[in-house]
This record gives C-alpha cells, sequence and structure tokens, in this order.
C-alpha cells in the first residue's frame, strides 16, 4: 500500500509535519503576546471594548505622569530578590538536611512539600490570622519572649508590610527548591565526598567544592524559574496585603490588575504589562551573560 | 613507609557482620593485596584503614601507633577509588593539587608537585582537560595522580583497574608494580581478580565471610592454600575436589589406591590442580566431557569414577568430546583438606609402587 503523504516531496513534507507545532506555539504563546503588546497601543475602557489608537502614549504616562511604575518596579524588585534569596537558603539547607540519614526521613520529605501544595488563599488566611495584631500568634510569642513591647500591625505598617510579604512568600516557594535540589544531591556519588574527606577537606570545604559545583546547574534553573514565578507572582501579594499598607507592598503585577479590572483601562494594563516582560527579558540577559561567563 | 597492624578488627552494620575479627600483620612497604569474591568485607576494611568508616570493635595500626580516632584527612593515606572519584568541575590539575591545597601548600610548591606527578604518570598534555573530556585509563592516572602528588605513607587502592578494558589493565598493572617499586611505599589493593593479585603483591590476605583465610605471599596462597575456600578460589581453572578416605596408609579415591599417605584412618578431601593433571597411556580412566580452547592451550573437563577434574592440553590437541582418556598426578601435588572444616591437612605422600601395589593410577 502507498503511504497516502507518498506524493508530497520533501520540500511540501517538512512544512507539514512542523505544522501542528507552529500552530500551537502560534495560538498559545506568539498570538497573546502581539495582542498584548498591540492592546498597549490603544486606550481601551474594559467593559464596553471601545478602543482608541494612542501609540505610544500609554508607555509615556507610565514612565511620565503616571508615577506609580518606578516605585512599584522597586516593590517588585525587592520582593523578587529576598524572596527568591530566602527560598534559595532555605531550600538548600533543607535539601542538605533531608538527603541525609534522618530518623522519619521519608515523611519529612513529604511533610516540607506541604506550603507548596496548600492553596495560595487557604496559605494566606493562616498567615493572616498568624499577623493578626489583635491575636495572632506573631505577636503572642515575640511578646512573650520579649522581643517587643507591644503588639505589632505587621501587615498595616511598614517596613513589616514588605517584610511579612517576603517571608510567607519563602514559606510556600522554598519547597520547589527543596525537590530540584534534593533530587540533584541524592546522585552526587558518595566517592566524591570519600575522595575529599582523604584529601583532607572539612565539612565547608566539601560543601563548598562538591556539593555546590554538583548542584550549581540545577540552582541556576532554579533561580531563573522562582525569579521569573516571583516577579509575576500577584495572588500571595494580592491576599497578603492588596499592595498597602498604602502602596508600600504594591508590585508591577498589582498595577495590571488595578488598570485592567479597578480603572477599566485594558490599553495601560497592557502596556504594564509589556513593561514587565521587558524589565525581565532584561534581566534574563544578564543572568545568561553572568552564568556564560562563569563557566 | 609505614607497617600496618590489624588487631581483632570487627564491623558491623546493623545486625551484618561484615568483618569479623581480622590480626594481621604487614610489613612496611609491602604490597598488600586483600583478596576475596563480592561482598567477602574486604572493601569495607580498606575503608576502615582509610578511616571512611569507624571499626566496632578491634584496632587500626599505622607505624606502631593505633589509628583509629584520626580522621581520614590527617591518616597520611591517599585512596583511589573503583569510579576514580576525580572532581568533575576542576581541571586535571586542579584535581592533582587539591589535596595539596587542602593542606596549605603555597601556590609555587603546588604547581611544582602536580607538574612532577603528570610527569610521572604522563599527564603533562592533559593538565588542562576536565574528567569527563578523558579516557577511562586517563582518568585512572589522574587519580593515582591525586594520590601520589602529596607522597602518604601508605596508598590504599579499591578495585582500580575493574573499569579499564583488558589491555589497559594489563598495562596499568604493570605500571602500579614499577611504582610501588619506584616509591617504596606500603600499599593496600583490594580486588576480587586473582591475578591481579598473584602478579602485583608482596603479599595477599585472602578474605571470605569477613574473616581472614590465609595470609602470605602469592606464591605460598597457591601452592599451600590454607582450607578449600582458598584453593577454590585461587587459580584458573579453580582446583577440582573429590572425596577421599584413608585406609591403613593408603589414600583412597572412589575405592582405590591412589598414592600412600601418613595419615589417620578416616575421609579426606582430595583437590587436583589442572595443571597437575597428566593425560597418560594408564592411570584414570575418565571420559572428555567439555573442551575450551583458550588460545594457548585447551581445558578438558575429564568426568570418571574419581569425580570431575580438568586437564591442561596443548592447544592443539586433537581429542573430541566423548573421547576415553586415562590421567595421572604425582601424589606429592595432591591436596588434602578436612572433610568438615574445610582445613589444609598435611600429610605425607608417596607414589605407590610395583614393590608395594599394583594397581597405582
Amino acid at each position: 500500500m502507498r503511504p497516502a503523504l507518498h506524493h508530497l516531496g520533501d520540500r511540501s513534507l517538512g512544512p507539514l509535519l512542523i505544522a501542528p507545532v507552529v500552530l500551537v506555539l502560534g495560538t498559545v504563546i506568539a498570538y497573546p503576546l502581539f495582542a498584548a503588546i498591540a492592546l498597549s497601543a490603544f486606550a481601551v475602557d474594559t467593559p464596553t471594548l471601545r478602543s482608541r489608537f494612542v501609540g505610544l502614549g500609554n508607555y509615556a504616562e507610565l514612565l511620565g505622569a503616571d508615577g506609580r511604575f518606578w516605585p512599584a518596579l522597586g516593590v517588585t524588585l525587592v520582593w523578587t530578590a529576598a524572596t527568591l534569596a530566602l527560598q534559595i537558603v532555605i531550600g538548600v539547607a533543607m535539601a542538605l538536611l533531608l538527603n541525609r540519614d534522618l530518623w522519619l526521613r521519608s515523611l519529612a520529605r513529604s511533610l516540607v512539600l506541604f506550603p507548596y501544595f496548600v492553596s495560595t488563599v487557604v496559605a494566606v488566611l493562616v498567615w493572616r490570622w498568624l499577623f493578626n495584631d489583635m491575636f495572632g500568634l506573631a505577636n503572642q510569642l515575640l511578646m512573650k519572649i520579649g522581643v517587643i513591647a507591644a503588639p505589632l500591625d505587621w501587615l498595616g505598617t511598614m517596613p513589616s508590610a514588605l517584610l511579612s510579604v517576603i517571608v510567607v512568600g519563602a514559606w510556600k516557594f522554598f519547597p520547589f527548591v527543596v525537590i530540584a535540589v534534593l533530587a540533584r544531591l541524592q546522585t552526587i556519588p558518595e566517592s566524591l565526598y570519600d575522595a575529599a574527606r582523604l584529601d583532607g577537606a572539612g565539612a565547608w570545604s566539601r560543601f563548598r567544592d562538591v556539593t555546590l559545583p554538583q548542584i550549581g546547574e540545577v540552582l541556576g534553573i532554579v533561580v531563573l524559574l522562582r525569579a521569573i514565578w516571583d516577579f509575576k507572582e500577584f495572588d500571595l501579594v494580592y491576599l497578603l496585603t492588596g499592595g498597602g499598607p498604602v502602596d508600600a507592598t504594591r508590585t508591577l503585577p498589582l498595577i495590571v490588575y488595578q488598570e485592567a479590572f479597578g480603572l477599566n483601562r485594558m490599553g495601560m494594563a497592557a502596556a504594564y504589562a509589556v513593561a514587565m516582560m521587558i524589565t525581565m527579558l532584561g534581566f534574563f540577559l544578564l543572568y545568561r551573560l553572568a552564568v556564560r561567563g562563569r563557566t | 613507609m609505614a607497617g600496618i597492624e590489624l588487631r581483632a578488627l570487627h564491623k558491623r552494620f546493623g545486625t551484618t557482620d561484615v568483618v569479623r575479627g581480622i590480626d594481621l600483620t604487614v610489613p612496611s612497604g609491602a604490597f598488600l593485596t586483600l583478596l576475596g569474591p563480592s561482598g567477602c568485607g574486604k572493601s569495607t576494611l580498606l575503608r576502615m584503614l582509610a578511616g571512611l568508616e569507624a571499626p566496632s570493635a578491634g584496632q587500626i595500626l599505622f607505624d606502631g601507633s593505633v589509628v583509629n580516632d584520626i580522621p581520614p584527612g590527617r591518616r597520611d593515606i591517599a585512596m583511589v577509588f573503583q569510579s576514580y572519584a576525580l572532581y568533575p568541575h576542576m581541571t586535571v590539575a586542579q584535581n592533582i593539587a587539591y589535596p595539596l591545597r587542602k593542606r596549605g601548600v603555597p601556590r609555587g610548591e603546588r604547581d611544582a608537585a602536580v607538574a612532577r606527578a603528570a610527569e610521572v604518570l604522563q599527564l603533562t598534555a592533559l593538565l588542562d582537560r576536565r574528567p569527563r573530556e578523558l579516557s577511562g585509563g586517563q582518568q585512572q592516572r589522574v587519580a593515582l595522580g591525586r594520590a601520589l602528588v602529596r607522597e602518604p605513607r601508605i596508598f590504599l587502592l579499591d578495585e582500580p583497574l575493574s573499569n579499564l578494558d583488558a589491555t589497559l589493565r594489563s598495562h596499568m598493572r604493570r605500571e602500579l608494580v614499577a611504582l610501588h617499586r619506584r616509591i617504596g611505599r606500603t600499599m593496600v589493593y583490594v580486588t576480587h581478580d586473582q591475578l591481579e593479585a598473584m602478579t602485583m603483591s608482596t603479599h595477599v590476605a585472602v578474605i571470605d565471610g569477613g574473616r581472614l583465610q590465609q595470609f602470605g605471599t602469592p606464591a605460598e596462597v597457591y601452592r599451600r592454600p590454607a582450607n578449600r575456600m582458598v584453593a577454590s578460589f585461587i587459580g584458573t581453572p579453580g582446583m577440582a575436589f573429590a572425596d577421599g578416605m584413608v585406609a591403613t596408609g593408603r589414600l583412597l579415591l572412589a575405592g582405590r589406591p591412589l598414592a600412600l599417605i601418613g595419615a589417620p584412618d578416616g575421609p579426606v578431601t582430595v583437590g587436583i590442580r589442572a595443571e597437575d593433571v597428566e593425560i597418560a597411556d594408564t592411570g584414570v580412566a575418565a571420559c572428555v566431557t567439555d573442551m575450551e580452547a583458550v588460545g594457548h592451550e585447551t581445558l578438558l573437563t575429564l568426568s570418571g569414577e574419581f569425580g570431575t577434574v580438568t586437564a591442561r592440553a596443548p592447544a592443539d590437541c586433537r581429542l573430541a568430546p566423548g573421547a576415553t582418556v586415562h590421567w595421572q598426578v604425582r601424589p606429592a601435588q595432591l591436596h588434602l583438606f578436612n572433610p568438615e572444616t574445610g582445613d589444609r591437612r598435611n600429610a605425607a605422600l608417596s607414589p605407590i609402587t610395583s614393590s608395594n601395589e599394583t594397581t597405582a593410577p
């Protein structure tokens, strides 16, 4: 039997075979991207979708008269860098711990994933209770051990609001670092540690000279992914502080949401989203350069 | 250089005894091979020497002083691992220099030592490469270089040749022997390969079931195996065994007298090495049940009323499976073992001549 596509030459068959992939990628990645860029060139009223072409007007406003972009970018960068750093430190430390022969190790390995599994809404509700200024556990404990004299309004004042968001973010997302790093740790041959011990390396040297280089690649990917996700993080910040007090914890995604559904300015929201993307792209390129420079 | 002494060394993992009371004294400068089948405890023993495992009981002494509580990095030993355990992100030069760096040796001295080790091991051209860019044999040499560079008093080698192909293995065997001769340090070598043990060592310790079965020179271990385990483990093809009986000064096999013996009456296990079996016109009749041409010779499996033995025949041997042959063995070359304990039994054996018997094989 002759195959149905037999009469097609390689020239026609090739494009036909990659067509499904092109179609899917075009629909789910390229179209929304270009649509967002296009949308940012219009002033759009969200409920009626009536639009007026404004060119780079939205961007001019965003960078100038609007006045929210730069402070929000600052908050977003602080939040991303701080929560990411905490996630990495806690995640790597926890992975190292769980890689050892611990009592009840498998139970501990399952439990450590809990924050990652639990829904953000539920997690935030619990943390809001912990941080509650009237009957929160955080204040109770800190007062009992004498760190603070009077209850603190954790989420209502600065800098404790931003600090709280950063801590909750680290708690919520560090299990991702644990999973990735632990998986890599388990593949490091024990003989490398034995060799290092015989070569006279102490515990810190073994971590720096054996563990760290081995998990470096995985950490690179984890940092990249988590940086992107933290930069875009919306629900955790929105639910925990709503961007407040006033606008002290207002990150860029919160403005996108506010513009699109609060102020009904879909074009401006798109401009913010595109500006976020360009910022991330810039950091991504810097990161690639830094990583390439090291290897 | 350092001598090694083990006193009632014992290692238990959970409820399993891996090393069960080993006593051993190795002279300084020896090339000791720990030989035994997989899982016999030889690697655990080596790891205890290295300090990577703590003994459950007993003592390890280097040069007369107990080192049980000295951490691996301070025992002045170097180890070559079966997997080489090279640091993958470091270059060859950095790998070799690492133990010196950890000991705070200044840069200039370090570089000179690395250059010297690299020259000895012909690694000079590879110093800037990373382990993954090297062949197995080259990685092996880097691992040796890392051990050599700091001139330890004892070298520990854990099956370092097992990942190499046959040609390279025999080459590296000679290299290691030459290296041992040149630097004269004590080396402890773990292997399950008896050929490596026989060709490289000055001393062999045969270990099985966590116990020392025999300690001696390769020749002693081969010629006078201390028990049936050692006899069957050493030598290719393995020693053949048959159930014999001593009765009124004669060693009987399958009821037929084989030799005169100075031993009390009772059952005995008789061991016969392939090279001691001679194909002859007279003697024990046996059927050729299998033939293995190994190139320079042919190994014959002979089955008859005495049981099964292996014999060596020339490569151009014209026999075929199924043929009937006769074989003989000189009584002095027989090995005798206690059938219950497996321990060697020493007894004077002599041929039965026409003057005292007519049915000698």
